[in-house]
């Protein structure tokens, strides 16, 4: 009896167990498919967008930041976040969370396209996952495909003709940086923590080429898992004669790296990468100011003095979003920019979606509008050429971090090199 | 030499919040053999209670006590509510708290956001010590050591040494015998339970002190804590504390030297000491072949 009980009792753990991994790999995320879905919709009179966005794991915050974008090109137009109308069709979304791994990017824009049969899918947010939706959207030539703020440099280097990405990707952010780190900052040696992912790989990348090529050495290299909380004995290998360190780390593990920098005393300036000191690290509760102020960092978004009056708008509107934050971060920035290059196409073609979408495809192609963050137009990948911020963090009013402006790349277009992991200068 | 005692110290104080968290699983699920999925969402909502208590009050004692005392509370109800009636039936059990797990992860993204929040210390812990042969250590790791060994040795004390802790055993070995005795086998499971959810919210606070507080650290901590129990041996609680110390120290060590390898490696763990110790490092054989 007792034997039988115990052997019953580990039999449901290991299926627990098994459960949760299953979870933790492709878990549905509830805040997703809370509208539309419908199945009698009107055929061609409606519009089916698939919007994907993180919604767990480091990264959880980008559903919020999704649909706040969302909301503001919406809004604009007479609509909300849950559908309305837009050049003269109506249009519906159907939203879907992830948790920022390509497996569970790969499920849902699966469900989107093959369950719920949506026109349109747009997202994701994380690096892995856009790589994956780039390989379904080979498969897939009848669905138009725009991304969220995914930004490996090889997504439009894949030939995918449905694939269009309407802001810069990881090592253009990085532009002018490495530069700036080691001519105007000064730094000669820098040793580089990053996650251990594609987007890192680019961003990274992006930034070493440079400094590597201006004079800069890097003194090690520590890849690191994403999700990593522990950051106490990646600091302990920091050396003691490097100038600065790279932060290629984003989300709650950058929030994580810089609150345990400053319990640990590291007191070496700090060059980011493009997600490591932006709104969403700075505006949580840790302890970070002492960290964090004076670290330079390159990518979509402008500094708190960007004088651009499209930009005004854009930070106002989106403060009357639910869940916002202080300003916006990078990613409503990206989605805000992607999605409304996607509605100004729709509404280019009145939201003629027929012959395979191929007007719609004509028109994104064509795609050039003054965006908050300055001109957007398209290369022949169906990538764009965009402005670049440089950037550093300084306290602002009450002790708060802000960004300030150090300089800005106007129409910056993508390069043809994909970095991979690398040890010492890419 | 000195990098080696800093992993290996830096190992240890992770395994120190392993083992709070383990240690409320080791009486649930080792113990009184409750399958519970619903522990890593005892942890974060204990860390978010503890949070918001520590923020309003600006008192950390204050916040450890509120979400200890609110998690163990929220146990009870789960326990009588949902799992009483069918304790005897181990996959329905897990199911529902499978369940319980994935609305209280939802519940929690929506009520306090998904970025990373952290339970706010005062300026005077966040000071480094300087400690011999190894230089300056953050103060807050080494008490967290500290909170987790007296942890440990309270909770040892109380099972092996204690007339409750006598008749805890006795209910779990052979529960009718126990009834026949006089004693209400039900109170006693329902106090354990409710022991092993407020030690997980406690280890919430603690944990949320040193690392952020996100949706998604629900999965991880029960993760690692099943982990944890397994290796150390169901219901052994200096089990726990052997297998939590193994898992911290493995993941600080092959966070320098395989990086990529760090969870794979954890779970190697339990797949070697699974394959030459069923029962876990300290647990019981069982008596039966």
């Amino acid at each position: 009896m007792t034997l039988n009980t115990k052997r019953t009792a580990f039999a449901a753990a290991s299926a627990g167990a098994g459960l949760v991994l299953l979870l933790a790999g492709c878990a549905p995320a509830g805040t997703g498919g809370d509208s539309g879905g419908d199945s009698g919709d009107g055929g061609s009179d409606t519009i089916k967008i698939g919007v994907l966005a993180t919604s767990e794991g480091n990264l959880a915050f980008g559903m919020g930041e999704a649909k706040a974008a969302i909301g503001v090109a919406m809004e604009a137009r007479g609509g909300t976040v849950d559908g309305g109308e837009v050049g003269g069709k109506k249009v519906e979304f159907v939203y879907e969370g992830t948790d920022g791994t390509s497996g569970s990017a790969q499920t849902k824009v699966k469900k989107l396209v093959e369950n719920d049969g949506v026109d349109i899918v747009f997202g994701p947010v994380s690096g892995d996952e856009g790589e994956a939706v780039v390989q379904y959207a080979l498969t897939t030539p009848d669905i138009t495909f725009v991304n969220g703020s995914a930004s490996p440099v090889s997504m439009t280097l894949e030939g995918a003709e449905n694939f269009f990405r309407f802001h810069g990707d990881s090592a253009m952010w990085m532009g002018g940086l490495g530069d700036y780190a080691y001519n105007d900052k000064g730094y000669k040696k820098i040793y580089s923590i990053a996650e251990d992912y594609s987007f890192p790989y680019d961003n990274a990348g992006g930034f070493f080429s440079e400094f590597c090529a201006a004079g800069g050495e890097v003194n090690g290299n520590s890849w690191v898992p994403v999700g990593t909380t522990d950051y106490a004995t990646i600091l302990s290998q920091i050396p003691a004669d490097t100038d600065a360190v790279y932060v290629g780390l984003g989300g709650a593990d950058a929030a994580s790296f810089l609150s345990q920098a400053v319990t640990a005393g590291v007191n070496k300036p700090l060059v980011g990468g493009s997600i490591a000191v932006d709104t969403t690290a700075l505006s949580g509760d840790a302890n970070i100011g002492q960290a964090a102020i004076g670290t330079i960092t390159g990518g979509p978004v402008p500094g708190a003095d960007y004088d651009n009056p499209d930009w005004k708008t854009f930070v106002d509107a989106y403060a009357t979003q639910p869940d916002a934050f202080p300003s916006p971060s990078i990613f409503s920035i990206l989605y805000y920019n992607s999605f409304e290059s996607l509605l100004l196409g729709i509404e280019d073609v009145k939201g003629d979606l027929g012959d395979g979408q191929a007007d719609l495809r004509s028109a994104l192609e064509a795609t050039s509008w003054d965006s908050p963050t300055g001109p957007i137009s398209m290369d022949e990948n169906r990538q764009a050429v965009v402005d670049n911020f440089l950037v550093e963090v300084a306290a602002g009013d009450g002790g708060a971090l802000t960004l300030t402006d150090v300089s800005e790349a106007n129409g910056v277009k993508q390069g043809t090199t994909v970095y991979d992991r690398f040890d010492g200068c890419p | 030499m000195d990098q080696f005692l800093l992993i290996a110290l830096n190992g240890l104080t992770l395994g120190a919040v392993y083992f709070l968290v383990a240690s409320g699983l080791t009486l649930i699920f080792g113990l009184m053999r409750v399958i519970t999925m619903a522990h890593g969402t005892s942890y974060l909502l204990g860390g978010y209670l503890g949070y918001v208590v520590a923020r309003e009050t600006g008192n950390w004692f204050l916040g450890a006590l509120g979400g200890a005392v609110a998690v163990g509370i929220l146990g009870l109800l789960i326990h009588q509510l949902l799992i009483r009636r069918f304790q005897d039936d181990d996959m329905r059990v897990a199911l529902i708290t499978l369940g319980v797990s994935l609305i209280g992860t939802d519940l929690m993204l929506a009520t306090f956001g998904g970025t990373a929040t952290q339970v706010p210390l005062p300026p005077e812990l966040q000071i480094g010590l300087e400690l011999p042969g190894i230089g300056q250590y953050p103060l807050i790791r080494l008490l967290i050591l500290a909170v987790s060994i007296a942890v440990g040795v309270g909770l040892w004390l109380f099972v092996n040494r204690t007339r409750f802790g006598s008749i805890v055993r006795a209910g779990v070995d052979d529960s009718q015998m126990t009834s026949a005795t006089g004693i209400n086998v039900r109170v006693v499971f329902a106090l354990i339970f409710v022991l092993g959810s407020a030690l997980a919210g406690f280890a919430g606070v603690v944990g949320g002190t040193l690392f952020p507080l996100l949706p998604g650290q629900d999965g991880t901590y029960l993760l690692f804590s099943l982990v944890v129990v397994i290796v150390g041996g169901m219901g052994s609680i200096p089990g726990a504390a052997i297998g939590a110390a193994l898992v911290g120290l493995i993941s600080q060590f092959s966070l320098v030297f395989a990086p990529t390898y760090s969870l794979v490696l954890t779970f190697a763990l339990m797949v070697v000491v699974l394959a030459f110790r069923p029962q876990g490092i300290l647990g019981r054989r069982t008596a039966t072949a």
